[in-house]
C-alpha cells in the first residue's frame, strides 16, 4: 500500500515538474535573449568609402544599453564613455573627378546628326495623372477595420471574457480578438515589402502585455539570434521592424474584460506574404 | 483519508500550474500587411564649436535630411519640434523627448575642424523606441568634400535602417538637351550628384551625344555620338577627360532611338552592344582589351537593346523576331534565347536589376507609354509602374530600388523632356532637380 502510494506521489510530482518546467522554461531563455536586444554593428569604411575614416568608434557601453529596455520613463542622460581620440589620418585625397567641363570634341566632324526620334510617336493627348500618390489609403483602411473593431466589440453581458474563455473554447472571441489586435499592429509594424521578393523575411515576436494595454516587458524575437545574426541584412532589419512596431504600437487598444486572453501574444510578421 | 491527505498538496500544486500555464497561452495574431508609412527620424543639425563647424553642420543635416525625404521610405520631422537641444553627441539623448514629437529614429553628429584644416564628421544612429545606438561612425576628409560625406552618412543610416545598400553617393550622367541658335537638336552629356547639385557638361556642342552608361567602376562611361548619320560608340574616361571612338555602330535607325545604346558587362572589361553590320542589328560582344566585336546573334530580326544580368551570365535584349518587338533572356554566349515577355504591345528598353530579379522596360500599346518591371525569368506578371504620354530610357539606382526614366510632356512648343524617379512600388515619383531639359538617365554605382 505503502509502495502505490509512493508510486502515484511520484508519478503528480514528475508530471508537475514538467508542467512547471512548461511554463519556466521560456522565461529562462528570455532572459538570455534581452541581453542581444541592440545589435553592435561595425562597418568597415574601407568597403564602403574611399574618404578615409577614423576607426569605427565602439558602440556605447553595453550595460546601459541593456539596461534601458524599460520603454516608460525617459532616463536620465548618463554621460558615454568618452569617444576615443581619433586616429591620425592625413585628409582624404580630393578623388572625386572633376570632369572637365568642355573637353574636345572626338577627332570626327562635328557636325551635329538630327534628333533620332522614337519612330511612333506618341499620340497627342492629355498626359495621364501622375501616380504620385500612394495608391494604398491608409486612413480609409484604418477606417473600415476601425468599423469592424466595432462590430467585434465584445457585448456588454455580464459574463466576463476571463470566464468565458475558462469554461469553453472562446474561438469566436479569440478569432475577434486577433483581428483586432492584426489591425492595430498593421498600422505600427513596418512592412517589408521593400526588400527583394522572394526572401522568407517571418520573424516572430513575444510581446507580454498590462491590463492598459502597455507592454509589460520589453518585446522579444522569437529565435532572435537566427535573424540578429543572421548574414541576410534585410532578416535582421525585419526583426528590427518588428520590435519597434510593438514598441510604437503602445497602447494596445483591447479590451481589458478579455486580458487574460491578451496578456501575452505571440505575433507573426511576414509582411511579404502580400506583396 | 489518509491518501487524500497524501494527494492533496500535489494535486494543488498541479491545478494552479496547469491554470498558470493555461494563462500563458498566448494569443497568436498573424501581421501580414504592414505600414509603407515613411519612418519619421530627428535630423538635428550636427554640432559644432565655432561659426564654420556649426554651419558645415547644419548643411550635412540639410542633405542628409533631404537625401532620407527624398528615399520616400524615411520622414524627417520638422525641426521646430525638436525638445531636446543636442549639444554633445556622447550623451545618450533624452530618448523621451524624441519619442514625444514621434521619432523612431534619431540622428545625430558633430563636425570638428583641427589646425591642419582636416575635418571629423561624427555621426551616432539611435532607435528612439528601444533606446539603442545602432550605429556610430567617424570620417575624416578636408572640408570642402562636406558633401560627400553627407551622402556617406544618408547611406550609412539608410542601409541601417533598410538592410539595403544606399544610393546617396552616386553621380547620374544624362542628356541635356536643347537647341542652337538656328533651332537645330544640342544633345550633351551632363553629370552631377544623384540629387543635382554640382553639375558639370562632359560633352560639347559640335555633336550629338546620346545613350549614355557608367561602367561597374564609375571611372567610366559610355556613349554614343551621331555624326554624319552614323553612329559610333565613344568610351570616355571621368578621371581624365579622354575619349576614345570604339566602333562603328553603323547607321543610326531613326525607328530605334536606343538600338545603339553599349553596356558594361560586370567585369568592366567587355560591352554588349548592337550594331549592324549586314542586313540587320545583332548583338556583339566586345572586348575592351583586344579592341575586338564578337558576333552573339545572327537572327534576320533586329536584335538591340543588350543589358546584362549582375552577374554577367545573361544578357536581356528587345527583338522584333516574334513579330513586335518583345523582350528576351539568352546566354551572355549568344546561346538559348527565351522570350518572356507575351503581353500586348511594344516592349523597348530592357534593363537588368543590380537585385538580378527583375527587369525594366517601357511599352508602348495604343499611343499609351509605360514603365514597368517583370521577372528576369518571365514567371508573374508585369508590374506597370507609371503610364504617361512619353517614357524612355528606364535606369536603376545601384541597389535596385529606384528607378530613373526620360519622361516626354506634351506642351504648346512640343515635347519637352525630364528626368524623373519612381521606386519600385510604383510609388515615390520626383522630378529630377536638371538644369534645362534631360533625358537618357544612367546612375553610377556607388563611388569608392
Amino acid at each position: 500500500m505503502r509502495q502505490a502510494l509512493g508510486f502515484i506521489l511520484s508519478l503528480f510530482i514528475h508530471a508537475g515538474l514538467i508542467a512547471s518546467a512548461l511554463v519556466a522554461f521560456p522565461h529562462a531563455r528570455r532572459m538570455s535573449e534581452e541581453l542581444t536586444v541592440v545589435p553592435v554593428e561595425l562597418v568597415t569604411l574601407s568597403r564602403e568609402t574611399n574618404v578615409r575614416a577614423a576607426r569605427p568608434e565602439p558602440e556605447p557601453e553595453p550595460e546601459e544599453i541593456v539596461e534601458t529596455p524599460a520603454p516608460e520613463p525617459a532616463p536620465e542622460p548618463e554621460p558615454a564613455q568618452p569617444e576615443p581620440e581619433p586616429e591620425v589620418i592625413p585628409p582624404a585625397p580630393q578623388d572625386e573627378p572633376e570632369p572637365e567641363p568642355e573637353p574636345a570634341p572626338p577627332e570626327l566632324e562635328p557636325e551635329p546628326e538630327p534628333e533620332p526620334e522614337p519612330v511612333q510617336q506618341p499620340r497627342p493627348r492629355e498626359p495621364e495623372p501622375e501616380p504620385e500618390q500612394d495608391s494604398l489609403d491608409l486612413n480609409a483602411l484604418s477606417q473600415l477595420v476601425d468599423r469592424s473593431r466595432d462590430n467585434a466589440a465584445p457585448r456588454g453581458d455580464a459574463e466576463t471574457g476571463e470566464q468565458r474563455n475558462r469554461v469553453g473554447p472562446g474561438t469566436d472571441m479569440t478569432a475577434s480578438l486577433q483581428a483586432m489586435a492584426a489591425s492595430h499592429m498593421n498600422r505600427c509594424i513596418r512592412s517589408n515589402a521593400d526588400a527583394p521578393a522572394n526572401m522568407d523575411l517571418r520573424v516572430s515576436l513575444e510581446i507580454r502585455l498590462e491590463r492598459n494595454g502597455r507592454l509589460s516587458v520589453p518585446p522579444r524575437l522569437i529565435d532572435e539570434g537566427r535573424i540578429m545574426n543572421s548574414p541576410n541584412s534585410y532578416l535582421r532589419v525585419a526583426g528590427e521592424r518588428a520590435l519597434r512596431g510593438a514598441i510604437e504600437c503602445q497602447p494596445y487598444p483591447l479590451p481589458p474584460e478579455h486580458y487574460a486572453q491578451w496578456r501575452v501574444l505571440r505575433v507573426n510578421v511576414d509582411t511579404q506574404r502580400n506583396r | 483519508m489518509t491518501v487524500l491527505r497524501y494527494l492533496f498538496t500535489p494535486i494543488l500544486a498541479l491545478i494552479v500550474m496547469a491554470g498558470s500555464a493555461f494563462a500563458q497561452t498566448p494569443l497568436v495574431v498573424d501581421v501580414t500587411e504592414g505600414t509603407l508609412d515613411p519612418t519619421p527620424i530627428a535630423i538635428p543639425d550636427f554640432i559644432g564649436e565655432d561659426n564654420r563647424e556649426a554651419e558645415i553642420g547644419a548643411d550635412i543635416s540639410r542633405v542628409i535630411s533631404n537625401n532620407l525625404d527624398t528615399s520616400g521610405l524615411f520622414a524627417p520631422v520638422d525641426p521646430e519640434a525638436f525638445i531636446e537641444d543636442i549639444s554633445d553627441i556622447n550623451l545618450r539623448p533624452r530618448f523621451g523627448d524624441w519619442r514625444v514629437i514621434n521619432a523612431s529614429a534619431l540622428l545625430v553628429g558633430e563636425v570638428s575642424i583641427d589646425e591642419n584644416d582636416r575635418m571629423l564628421v561624427a555621426f551616432r544612429l539611435w532607435d528612439a523606441n528601444t533606446e539603442a545606438q545602432m550605429q556610430g561612425l567617424q570620417f575624416v576628409t578636408s572640408p570642402d568634400n562636406w558633401r560627400r560625406i553627407a551622402h556617406k552618412v544618408s547611406d550609412a543610416v539608410y542601409e541601417r535602417l533598410t538592410g539595403e545598400t544606399g544610393y546617396f553617393d552616386t553621380r547620374i550622367v544624362y542628356v541635356s538637351e536643347g537647341d542652337g541658335p538656328n533651332g537645330e537638336p544640342i544633345r550633351r552629356l551632363a553629370v552631377m550628384d544623384q540629387d543635382g547639385a554640382n553639375p558639370s557638361f562632359l560633352t560639347d556642342r559640335s555633336y550629338m551625344a546620346l545613350l549614355p552608361n557608367y561602367s561597374p567602376s564609375a571611372q567610366q562611361i559610355t556613349y554614343v555620338s551621331f555624326r554624319d548619320g552614323r553612329a559610333t560608340s565613344y568610351l570616355y574616361d571621368l578621371e581624365t577627360g579622354r575619349q576614345e571612338a570604339l566602333f562603328d555602330s553603323g547607321p543610326s535607325l531613326a525607328s530605334e532611338g536606343q538600338s545603339l545604346s553599349a553596356r558594361f558587362h560586370p567585369n568592366g572589361r567587355e560591352l554588349v552592344v548592337s550594331a549592324e553590320r549586314h542586313s540587320g542589328h545583332d548583338l556583339f560582344r566586345f572586348d575592351l582589351r583586344s579592341r575586338t566585336l564578337r558576333q552573339l546573334t545572327t537572327h534576320p530580326a533586329d536584335d538591340v537593346e543588350p543589358s546584362y544580368a549582375p552577374d554577367g551570365d545573361q544578357v536581356v535584349f528587345s527583338s522584333s523576331r516574334g513579330g513586335q518587338s518583345q523582350l528576351y533572356v539568352m546566354n551572355a554566349d549568344g546561346t538559348d534565347p527565351q522570350r518572356i515577355t507575351f503581353g500586348e504591345g511594344r516592349y523597348t528598353t530592357p534593363v537588368w536589376s543590380p537585385r538580378g530579379d527583375l527587369i525594366a522596360f517601357t511599352k508602348q500599346r495604343s499611343g499609351q507609354f509605360m514603365l514597368g518591371v517583370v521577372a528576369a525569368d518571365g514567371s508573374g506578371e508585369e508590374r506597370i509602374l507609371y503610364e504617361g504620354y512619353f517614357v524612355d530610357t528606364p535606369a536603376w539606382s545601384p541597389n535596385g530600388r529606384v528607378l530613373l526614366f526620360t519622361r516626354g510632356d506634351r506642351t504648346r512648343e512640343g515635347t519637352t523632356y525630364s528626368i524623373w524617379s519612381i521606386d519600385l512600388a510604383g510609388f515615390n515619383l520626383r522630378r529630377l532637380p536638371t538644369q534645362g531639359e534631360a533625358s537618357d538617365p544612367a546612375w553610377s554605382p556607388l563611388i569608392d
